[in-house]
This record gives structure tokens, sequence and C-alpha cells, in this order.
């Protein structure tokens, strides 16, 4: 096995599929380790939001949480953390741990664990085994452990609705995706909950982690061969079937009818309102970078339209801005207002929006492209970053690398805003706030 | 620059492979910095003794206390962006730094953080902090935008539980008011509040900068000495920091415990434990604090027994969380999250604390959590930004990161039985209720 280069990381694959990244990072003191495990977002979302939880509740090294949350503190605090999310159509399983590196704890007057291997090893053997050796009873997972992490599940989902942004976002993007997959929530849906047993969640797992395109990023101040070693160690499990192969890219075009509304009711203080636009631009054809210059020029600094009328100048809100979700190309604004001036705001909004399409300032232009390059060479010094970028950039078929993304938005000109402005379409449209609808 | 004319001190850790240097003049901020070589971002605050506490104070000279609206402080942090001729952000958006500020309960800060230009970015931070300009325009047009911030934050469960657990902590200090004031107190800000509370407290030697940045020291020192060489636009004659009152807190709380209906899913409980024994400060603080960190993390932290036992009774979920505050004036603890019933979480959080005072703090717990905390040290000097915040926080506590370093080793298991004892008192203690609407 050999390493190839991806962009700004080196690849190798291991025999059972899963694609290992590595980057070393001589300025940091920790090893971050990310696990990224990707499926189709469709009607087993629950069951896969579900399974991660119940895997870190225990396994043969560590049968309990609490003494895998020890084994972890004995480790010099090793991190650990798993999350859910979603990326287009797809729900992401996303492991994160962070080792020290034990040069840097120099001569440490505290005991240190007598186990084999040094600390990135160690953390490997645990990955390894909560991912493939779950504590077990019968044919399925721990009945008392799936009723918990059901009920937590749950909480989570009905949660979501407790920010009241998030909410309104969540809300106009399913109205965006009229039915489809990229309006489905990553942690699945209540109702589904019930059904759910600690049999069939085991068979679950079974399938989506031999099934699930399996990514994992390593950077730290360690050397390729001993990541190498630790991989193969730990995580060269059997798989069944070939990762599958990431979704076909899709600019879908806009519907011709007009946009879809929903306006609720809300007891908050503040209304908040979220517009959802489309764009049919491919996330990596010709015009991707224009349509993020787009959306920093619309919303995404403090020189940016938005901040500057309807923030600055009309001083009617304190949040307002947009941001481009990558894998769809759509373009959601967001704002906090007084719900006596959702119409004001909103109508303001429209006229920036609408103004984008008679061109943008050199001062607007310049600004987004030297903050944006800012942003990118940043990412030099940001591990998490990135590893994002990078995975991100894999979903959508290609290698992220710094310099080449650099060159792409280098050689973005004013004259394609105005292109990328007529292709936005207003698609949706929602309100959450006190007062009636 | 006259080298001469700064004393300098350094601190170095030969295991971490990280300096920090600290210089002072009479008449110039402290300066501190810390290089991190290989760093393309670099990170630059300049910081301020002054926070939303500090509402009532004496002007030098004059006989009587001034009271200060609440919120005055973040106000001022807001205003102060807005120079005689531009708002600040203008000339960061031009080179493309990403600059912002903040305000909490004792210290304001403003920062700006990019890769290429820092001199200059890093100059004009420290340029428009020195160039108060309030008129009575600019003061009535971000009243709005403030306004929609404080809406904003009272629509965040978090935040409102958090608030209400200081309401009911503290009888007559101000830091139970919230940082941002309210939509009434912010109504009788005017630009010579603004003035007022700048000259009060903006003196240079009550500020700190802090630089992390890949560059010669001298390089810093000699920004710093331009920035401050000459007088403040508009500076008194004879300028004299403002003296803060040092408010009479009752050691009892203020009261038994607030609740609040918010759209929320599920309730949310946070336990308060007021501190009794204050006034330290320096190295004796930074031990206290760290002491109670110590104890959170034993008694509560996610690899606790309680915290596993609660977890699977469904008291708790993963939002569940430790925290402790503490300043020469006022010092609390919280725990709590979501919960379906508070007073039942109440009776197993006090249960826990009898349990542990009866059974003693084993020694191989204490060492686990110590261990942690030593590897957690490392993942400090990750992020500029982070690691710029926290070296100002340290100096405003009259102490340096080392200091917090040298603790963790100081401290034994006697203190914390000790410390365990004298702050979870039962009748120091209060709850904050949020309940679903």
């Amino acid at each position: 096995m050999i390493w190839t280069r991806s962009g700004d990381f080196l690849q190798a694959t291991l025999a059972n599929g899963i694609r290992l990244h590595f980057a070393f990072a001589a300025r940091f003191k920790t090893t971050l380790v990310a696990g990224y495990q990707r499926v189709p977002l469709d009607a087993a979302a629950t069951l896969t939001a579900l399974v991660p939880s119940v895997l870190r509740r225990g396994f043969r090294a560590c049968p309990t949480e609490l003494q895998f949350r020890r084994r972890l503190e004995r480790m010099y605090g090793a991190a650990f953390d798993v999350s859910v999310h979603r990326f287009g159509a797809n729900q992401v399983v996303e492991w994160q741990w962070e080792i020290p590196c034990e040069r840097f704890l120099g001569a440490s007057r505290v005991r240190r664990p007598r186990a084999p291997g040094g600390l990135l090893a160690q953390a490997f053997h645990l990955f390894g085994g909560l991912l493939t050796d779950p504590v077990l009873e019968g044919d399925g997972f721990r009945p008392e452990v799936v009723a918990q992490e059901k009920e937590k599940l749950a909480t989570l989902i009905r949660s979501q609705a407790d920010n009241k942004d998030r909410d309104a976002y969540e809300k106009c993007r399913r109205l965006m995706a009229r039915g489809g997959a990229e309006g489905l929530s990553p942690y699945g849906r209540l109702e589904d909950l019930g059904a759910v047993t600690p049999e069939s969640l085991y068979l679950h797992y079974r399938r989506w982690l031999s099934r699930s395109a399996f990514d994992l990023y390593v950077m730290g101040p360690v050397r390729a061969q001993e990541v190498l070693d630790a991989a193969r160690a730990s995580m060269t499990f059997a798989r069944l079937g070939a990762a599958p192969e990431p979704p076909p890219r899709r600019a879908r075009p806009p519907a011709a009818r007009g946009p879809l509304r929903l306006r609720g009711r809300s007891p908050t203080r503040q209304g908040k309102i979220c517009l959802g636009y489309a764009a049919a631009i491919d996330p990596v054809g010709p015009e991707a970078e224009a349509l993020l210059v787009y959306s920093g020029v619309l919303g995404g600094y403090a020189h940016s339209k938005l901040f500057q009328n309807v923030r600055e100048k009309a001083a009617l809100a304190y949040s307002v801005g947009s941001a481009v979700d990558r894998s769809t190309s759509w373009i959601f604004v967001q704002a906090g207002v007084e719900p006596c001036n959702r119409d004001r705001a909103t109508r303001l909004i429209r006229k920036e929006i609408e103004a984008m399409r008679r061109g943008v300032s050199p001062k607007e232009f310049d600004r987004t492209l030297a903050a944006i390059r800012q942003a990118l060479r940043t990412l030099a010094d940001l591990r998490t970053g990135r590893i994002e970028a990078h995975y991100e950039e894999q979903m959508l078929g290609r290698a992220f690398s710094r310099s080449r993304a650099l060159a792409r938005f280098a050689r973005v000109r004013p004259g394609a805003l105005e292109r990328v402005a007529r292709k936005v379409k207003w698609r949706a449209a929602c309100y959450l706030g006190p007062d009636r609808a | 620059m006259r080298p001469g004319s700064w004393k300098v001190e350094r601190q170095r850790d030969a295991a971490l492979g990280e300096e920090i240097a600290r210089a002072t003049r009479p008449g110039f901020p402290t300066v501190l910095h810390c290089r991190r070589p290989g760093l393309l971002r670099k990170f630059a605050l300049v910081g301020v003794d002054y926070g939303s506490v500090h509402q009532r104070f004496r002007l030098p000279g004059a006989r009587g206390w001034t009271h200060s609206p609440a919120g005055v402080a973040h106000f001022l942090e807001h205003q102060l962006f807005e120079g005689p001729s531009a708002n600040a952000f203008e000339f960061f958006s031009e080179l493309g730094a990403s600059a912002n500020a903040y305000t909490d309960f004792n210290e304001t800060a403003y920062h700006v953080q990019c890769v290429d230009r820092f001199g200059e970015a890093f100059a004009h931070l420290l340029r428009f902090v020195r160039a108060p300009h309030f008129t009575e325009a600019s003061v009535a047009k971000e009243r709005g935008v403030i306004a929609q911030e404080i809406r904003m934050y009272s629509d965040d469960a978090d935040s409102v539980s958090a608030q209400n657990l200081l309401a009911a902590l503290y009888a007559k200090h101000p830091v139970r008011i919230d940082i941002a004031g309210t939509v009434e107190s912010i109504r009788r800000i005017r630009p010579e509040t603004l003035y007022a509370c700048y000259w009060g407290f903006y003196h240079p030697a009550h500020m700190a900068v802090v630089a992390v940045a890949d560059l010669p020291w001298t390089r810093v020192l000699a920004v710093v000495e331009e920035a401050f060489a000459a007088p403040a636009r508009n500076q008194p004659a004879r300028w004299r920091r403002a003296i803060p009152e040092r408010p009479v807190e009752p050691r009892r709380i203020a009261r038994g415990s607030v609740q609040r209906k918010m759209p929320i899913a599920k309730p949310k409980a946070l336990v308060g434990f007021k501190e009794g024994c204050l006034g330290l400060r320096a190295k004796s603080l930074v031990r206290s604090r760290i002491e109670m960190a110590f104890l959170g993390d034993l008694l509560f932290g996610s690899a606790s027994s309680f915290y596993q036992q609660a977890y699977a009774d469904g008291w708790i979920d993963e939002d569940f969380a430790f925290s402790y505050q503490e300043t020469p004036d006022y010092g609390y603890s919280a725990m709590g999250g979501r919960t379906p019933s508070p007073s039942r979480l109440r009776e197993r959080i006090l249960a826990e604390i009898d349990r542990a005072v009866r059974d003693g703090i084993p020694v191989d717990d204490f060492e686990r959590v110590r261990t942690k905390a030593v590897g957690e040290f490392l993942r400090v000097f990750h992020s500029p930004s982070a690691l710029g915040q926290i070296l100002a926080s340290c100096h405003f506590a009259g102490a340096s990161l080392f200091d917090y370093r040298d603790a963790l080793w100081r401290i034994r298991p006697a203190d914390l039985a000790r410390r365990l004892a004298s702050h979870f008192r039962p009748e120091a203690s209060t709850m904050s209720i949020l309940l679903p609407v």
C-alpha cells in the first residue's frame, strides 16, 4: 500500500476500502483524527443517527461508557466526540478524536498508563474496538441502552426547534427541497423511533459499517508510517461491499413556480426571517467560486450589502447575513428583526438581492475577494478547517488543495457575479415570530 | 524606540517549546507576545479592564458616585468602531482582515486576525480604540441594533437560563444584570455617558495588548509605542482612571429559584452555588479556579459516576455541563441542562455532593483528572485567537498562563476536600428553571 497525493493530503486505501488521509502538522501538540462515514440520506436516517450513540455506550475493551471516558482521561485527556450531519442528500457520521503528543508532556510527574504503544496507537485501538466490537445481548444491542438512546434522540429531534434561527432555516430548507432528500433531518424522524428494536438496530449497524463510504483523516506532529501502522492494526476490519461512489453532482434548475412560503407563530421576542434562493450552478463547475463571492458580497462580511444596509444604515437587525450550501448551490439569507419590521426588512433584503443583478462595486468585489483569500490562506493553520474543506470537496468529486482554490478565486471577475445573479431565483421564505400570521 | 524603556520578562516552557514575553512601561498598556513560529495566522487584541459590572464608579476629583445605565460597556464597545470619518471595519475590510470585539462582565476586548498586512491591521486596531467619537445620530442608530441583539439573546434558552441563575444568586452585585443591559436601560445612554465611561476606564495603564504572531518582539513593541506615544484623541489634560465601586453583596443568595416559560421542547434546569470566600487575586485566584474545575470534573464530568448514572436514568443528556466563575468580587458554580424534572435533578446533585463529602476524594480519581488537565493544556496554543483571549484574561486576573500550568501541579486532594465542603453549602444554592410553554 502506498501513499498518493490527494490535494493537500496524502491518501492511502486500506484493504477494506477505508480511505486514509494524512497531513503532517508540526505546529500542533496533539493529533487530530476525524472519521467520516457517509450514506445517502433516506428512510433509514433514524437508525443511522442512533448507531453512534449506542456504540459509544460500550464495547469489549470498555464495556461501559464510564470506563471509556475514564480511559480517555488517563490518556492525558484524549478528546472524543461523535456527531451526525447532513451534506446535500447525504447523512454523515463524524467521529473526532484529539490525542496529545507525548513529547510535549515533558518529564511528566503524573503516572503514565502501562498500556502498550503510544497514545495514538491506543486511540486507534479504542476506535477500532468501538466501531467493531460493541457489547451485545442476544442478537442485538443491550435493550436498556437502545431504549435510553432512543429517548435521547427523540429529545434531540424535538429540541432542534428550540433555536429559532435554526428552526426557521430547517423549515425554509424543507420548502426548498420540495420533498427531496436534501430537506430531511440528519437525525431522522420521531415517528421512526417506535419501531426500532435492539435487533433491527444491530442489523442496520452491520450494514452501515460495511457499506458506508469511510474516510479517515489524521493531522498532527506524527509520521505517516506511524499513522499507517496504527490504522492497519485497528481499522482493517472486514467490510462487505465497495464504498458507494459519491452521488452525481447536479445543479437542479429552480421550479418555474413562485416561492413557497411558511409563516409560523412562535412566542419569541424577535422575528426570524429565512429566505431561500436557488442557483443552477454546479458546485465544482466554472461558476462555483463566483457564487461564493456573490454570497460574500451580499451578506458574508461586515462590508457586505446586507450588513451595511439592513444593520448599519437601517438598524433593523443585529444578526443578518447570507451563506451558500455548497452541496446544492442554495443560498440562505437570515435575519432577526423586530416583528413590526418583518415586511420592511424582507423588502430591503430583496432589494439588495435585486441590486446584485446590476453588478457590484469594485470596492465590494475587492474586499470580498480579499477576505476569501485570507480565509483560504488561514486554512494552513486550521486542521479542522482543512479536513472539512478536503472532505467536502471529495464529496463533490474533486481533491481540495489551497493553492488550486486560491487560483480559481483569482480568476473570478466582477462580470461573473452579474451572470450568477441572473441565475439566482427566489424559491422559499419562512418567517417565525410572535405576531399573528 | 528606546529598548531600555520597556521592562521585559519572559516565561518559557521547554517541554512545550513555547515562550511568552511580557513588557511594561509607565503610561503604556502591558504588552504580551507569544511568537508561535511558522504560524501564518496572526492575531492581535487590545483588552480593557472594564466590563458590564463596572456600573458605579467615582471619577477622579468627583465627590459622589456616577451610576451608568446597564449595558454601557457593551454599547461603548459597539460605538468605538464608529470613527469621525469612517467605520473602523472599512479599513479592516480593505485588508481582508477579520475584526471583532466582545464585552463580558469584567473586560472588553477588540481583536483582529489576518495573514497578510498584519502590521497595518494591528496599528489600525490600536488607533481606532484610541479615537472615541460619539454623536447623537450614531448612538441613536446603534440603539436599534443593540436592541435587536438583546432580543436575540432573550430568545436563547441557555442565555436566559444563565442570566436568571445570576439574578437568583445575587441581590446587589451588577453581575446579576445582563451584559448588554435591557432595551429600556440603553435608551438612557447618550454620547456624554459614553465619553464619561471611556475616559474613566480606557486608560493605558488598565489596558493590555496581546499579539500572537510570528513576528519579532521588537516589531510588536514598535506598533504599540507608535499608537500610545501620542495622547488619545481629545484626551483630558490630567487623565486618571475611574475607581469602580466594590459592591457589598450579602453572603446569602437572593432567591430560592427563578422560573420562566419559553418555547422549548424540554425543561432546562441550572443549579448554582454562591461562593462565600472571595477577595482572591493573581496566583491564588488561578488556583481557586482550578480547584473548582477539578471538583466539577470529578463530581459532574462525563467520566463521573453521577453523570453516567443520571444519563442512564434519563435525568440528564449530553446537554449537561458544569462551570465555575470567580473574580475577587463574586464567584459561583453552575451545573445543569435539559431534564424532565428540575427539582429531581437538584435533589440528585445535592445527594452527590453529600456523598462526596462523606466518602472523600479518592487519590486515583484526583490523579486521573489532573492527568486530563495536563493534556488539555497542550491545546491552548493551537488557536492564536483563543490563546490571545486567554492571555488577556489571565493578565486581568493578575496572573500568567504559566501560573495556571504550575497550579495544576500544586493542588492536592486535601484542597479539593476542603473546597467541597466550603463551596457546596445547601444554603448557598439556588436554581434557574425554564419550562416549555
